[in-house]
């Protein structure tokens, strides 16, 4: 084990925010986006963080870790105005999220998480995520190390979706690159992330926005925030049929896809929340299924 | 309607309910019994009008809320059925039924605006011009040009109504459907506490009732008269004292205020209260028999209620996004305009309008009666409107006094044969869609109910609550005197009218109706535990039985 990195964390828009090496794939790309879009303000807990909690030996966080989580979780409500904000804690592996493996939902997320001490609990809870079994038998199944998997955790502000997301710039079940798909459903990410529900499906002409073919999904369930997490509901019968997104969200949402695609030089998978007619950028990554 | 539909069927009939058809093209539709409008049979000219001016104005008015379907109103040995039937071919259901949901949601937001801005204006217009119009002085040629007018305008009133009506109807019942969904094991009567406690003309006329009663309740005097004094000489007896001619002042002024209403909303044959106050003095003996309380403090109750439980619903979804939080509150919105409404349109359209064409044909029973046509001016609802336009047309001339005989014969025969609940064919359930899911909960349709235990009726729930109390049969709003402080009136249906029966009542059981029929509604609003669409009870309780009702279960047991 090499010796811990003194970094231990850093918010998206500091310098070094985006090694891939220090925070994981996920923090990186997030740090990456920079101006692309609208972005939950937030920071990451870098690998070296993660190695001294690991050469700690007794699970529990070093105090000076915890104090620097503290204060950076206080800075994070100043930048927001939020007094108590609620955040996504986010598993960020080394080898996550690189170009040909995505590592989507295999790791532990926590949504709604409130308060400082919470945040830490959250940490803690994706760092131990890392030796989790569905995690372990993909890195198998894809030949990637397993002794040296080490974790980043991305901290962020939950945007209270009203309808989340899922944008790819491509066609991910027929390749077809003229396609951008989007995927969404009514609440926040997990339902439509987690393949919980059957989202609305939108097929994009990617050279004339206005060309779109709206599928209508059963949208069975929408996740929604509790007093300190979240819960999975059954969206009510009467809304399954609403579509989720107006024609002009999905060409904004479009042009934003094809944004980042040129922007990275690869096809992107983008996950997106709208909250108050305002479209946040959760995260960006390679789409893995393409040939 | 894509799905299976079973091959279309006729009716089996009871062996003592044979039907001949008119007309045998009749035999094709599915037609209903409606008990909940008109439990008994009713008149040749009630049954005349429904089927040409009713029918006509209730499809155009559901054409117009984008509703695919058409009504039919047949008199089937004399009693009153109506039927629904697809306006459009089958093949075009589905899309319909898409672009009906739109015009549905679309006006779901503005139910209230609707009825207050273009549904109101309109109808008080056709009143306005109805009360000035004097009947007594019209030539011949004037009247007839009037009851040309009254009955094009009474198909008007029932256009309005169903426009109305379809969006009033869904919204509470989509807001129980949404409310169900949202709340994880919730009781779908508590739906109907978010929309509870709103001011309407049936709650106002049953308050203004009391308050009248209050007027002449230190009177010992009076009390005595009402309390001794046989109803229909009552205004008589009261004539004596100076008190006495102050309530007759009260009454008069009560029935042309609140008035222009009878039993029941399909029969024109009834007289209006205007004509006979004996249904406003039976409610006054009720009222001061016992203390009745001041109706309006319940009312704050069930207001304060309704106010805790929307805050405590919006607390429960508070985490829930923002599209689901709008939902369910311009569904809140739906719900409590289509409450009031639900009674207020019945006052403004199925009881002024009724009022005001019963007005004009009882002058044509004046005219017939003076040639001697017809031997008593009610007479004149033992015709066909045919029949009438016919002989006034020719000086008021005919003989129709054997034929009513007759007819009036066999109205009471039929009378005493329980009708079928179906004639015609069977084409099967309707579909299940927002529409046809509210006409279910205002009807009381739904899957067949589980074998009740013995000595128990099964209904539907219709207004929380358990009571055990004197069971008082009440077919019609003359004998509402019988009813006592505390009794559950048993009746096969009630409408507004039958309101200020409610703050005397313990408990009420009715034969039809859903959770969503006038019944249910104002139990509620008066907390009165309810069970609605109990198949029988009428028959299979006697007067006097002392019975429980528990409004939450929806049943009935005879103890």
């Amino acid at each position: 084990m090499t010796k811990a990195d003194l970094v231990t964390l850093a918010f998206f828009e500091d310098p070094g925010a985006d090694d891939v090496t220090r925070f994981g794939g996920k923090a990186a790309s997030l740090a990456k986006l920079g101006s692309a879009g609208r972005i939950p303000p937030g920071f990451s807990v870098s690998v070296g963080a993660y190695q001294k909690w690991i050469d700690n030996g007794s699970g529990e966080l070093p105090f000076d870790l915890a104090a620097e989580f503290k204060s950076a979780y206080i800075i994070l409500e100043r930048i927001c105005g939020v007094i108590d904000v609620p955040v996504a804690v986010r598993s960020s592996a080394i080898d996550e999220d690189g170009i040909g493996e995505s590592f989507a939902g295999l790791h532990d997320t926590f949504l709604n998480v409130i308060g400082a001490d919470s945040v830490i609990e959250a940490i803690i809870k994706c760092w131990r995520s890392l030796g989790n079994q569905h995690a372990i038998d993909y890195r198998k199944a894809n030949g990637l190390e397993i002794d040296s998997a080490a974790m980043g955790v991305v901290v962020q502000q939950l945007v209270f979706a009203d309808v989340s997301a899922v944008a790819f710039s491509a066609n991910p079940i027929n390749g077809n690159r003229d396609e951008v798909v989007i995927n969404a459903n009514f609440g926040l990410g997990e339902a439509v992330v987690g393949g919980l529900a059957t989202p609305d499906t939108i097929v994009v002409n990617r050279n004339d926005f206005s060309k779109q073919t709206l599928t209508i999904g059963a949208k069975e369930i929408m996740t929604v925030r509790t007093k300190n997490g979240t819960d999975e509901k059954p969206v009510p019968r009467i809304m399954r049929g609403m579509p989720e997104l107006t024609a002009i969200q999905a060409s904004e949402i479009a042009a934003l896809v094809v944004k980042l695609e040129n922007h990275n030089g690869w096809p992107v998978d983008v996950e997106l929340a709208i909250h108050d007619s305002q479209l946040y950028l959760l995260q960006c990554r390679p789409i893995t299924t393409l040939t | 309607m894509s799905e299976h539909h079973p091959e279309p069927k006729p009716y089996a009939l009871p062996d003592n309910f044979p039907v001949t058809w008119d007309d045998p093209a009749d035999s094709h539709l599915p037609l209903d019994q409606d008990r909940q409008h008109a439990p008994m049979p009713i008149t040749p000219l009630s049954g005349w009008l429904a089927q040409h001016y009713w029918g006509k104005g209730a499809s155009a008015g559901l054409a117009a809320a984008g509703q695919p379907i058409m009504m039919h109103v047949r008199r089937v040995n004399t009693y009153y059925y109506m039927g629904v039937t697809p306006s459009v071919p089958m093949e075009q259901m589905q899309e319909a039924g898409q672009k009906a949901e739109a015009i549905l949601k679309s006006q779901l937001p503005i139910i209230a605006e609707r009825w207050n801005n273009e549904a109101l204006p309109e109808i008080r217009g056709y009143h306005d011009k109805w009360n000035a119009f004097d009947l007594r002085t019209a030539s011949d040629p004037e009247l007839l040009a009037h009851l040309d007018w009254t009955l094009e305008t009474f198909a008007r009133l029932w256009d309005i109504h169903m426009r109305t009506l379809v969006p009033a109807l869904v919204g509470p019942s989509m807001l129980q459907d949404l409310y169900t969904d949202l709340i994880e094991d919730a009781d779908p009567m508590d739906a109907y506490k978010l929309a509870q406690g709103f001011d309407n003309s049936s709650l106002r006329a049953g308050e203004d009732l009391w308050k009248l009663s209050q007027t002449v309740k230190d009177s010992s005097e009076i009390k005595a008269v009402l309390k001794n004094t046989p109803t229909n000489v009552v205004m008589t007896a009261l004539e004596g004292s100076d008190d006495g001619k102050k309530l007759i002042a009260g009454i008069n002024a009560y029935a042309q205020a609140w008035g222009r209403r009878s039993d029941t909303v399909i029969e024109i044959g009834d007289p209006s209260w205007v004509e006979d106050p004996t249904i406003v003095i039976e409610n006054l003996k009720t009222y001061l028999q016992s203390d009745s309380p001041d109706p309006r403090e319940q009312w704050n109750e069930v207001v304060a209620e309704r106010e805790r439980f929307v805050a405590d619903v919006q607390a429960q979804i508070a985490g829930y996004p923002e599209p689901v939080k709008q939902q369910f509150n311009m569904m809140v919105g739906a719900g409590q305009a289509g409450h009031w409404i639900q009674e207020d349109h019945n006052w403004w359209i199925d009881q002024q309008g009724n009022h005001q064409v019963r007005q004009v044909f009882l002058e044509f029973g004046d005219r017939l009666y003076r040639t001697g046509a017809i031997e008593d001016r009610n007479d004149v609802f033992m015709l066909l409107g045919d029949e009438i336009i016919d002989s006034a047309n020719a000086g008021f001339s005919g003989d129709f006094k054997a034929a009513i005989i007759k007819r009036r014969t066999e109205m009471d025969k039929w009378a005493k044969i329980p009708a079928a609940a179906h004639v015609g064919t069977d084409y099967g359930s309707p579909p299940d869609n927002p529409v046809t899911r509210a006409l279910g909960r205002l009807f009381g349709w739904g899957p067949p109910r589980e074998e009740a235990p013995s000595g128990t009726i099964a209904g539907s729930p219709g207004s929380s609550g358990k009571v055990t109390g004197t069971a008082r049969i009440i077919v019609k709003l003359t004998d509402a005197g019988r009813l006592s402080k505390g009794e559950i009136l048993v009746t096969p249906t009630t409408s507004p009218p039958w309101t200020p029966l409610f703050a005397t009542a313990g408990g009420i059981v009715t034969d039809t109706g859903g959770a969503l029929s006038h019944c249910a509604i104002v139990a509620r609003e008066y907390q009165i535990p309810a069970v609605v669409g109990a198949t029988g009870a009428t028959y299979a309780i006697k007067d006097g039985d002392q019975i429980e009702v528990d409004g939450d279960a929806g049943t009935v047991r005879i103890l």
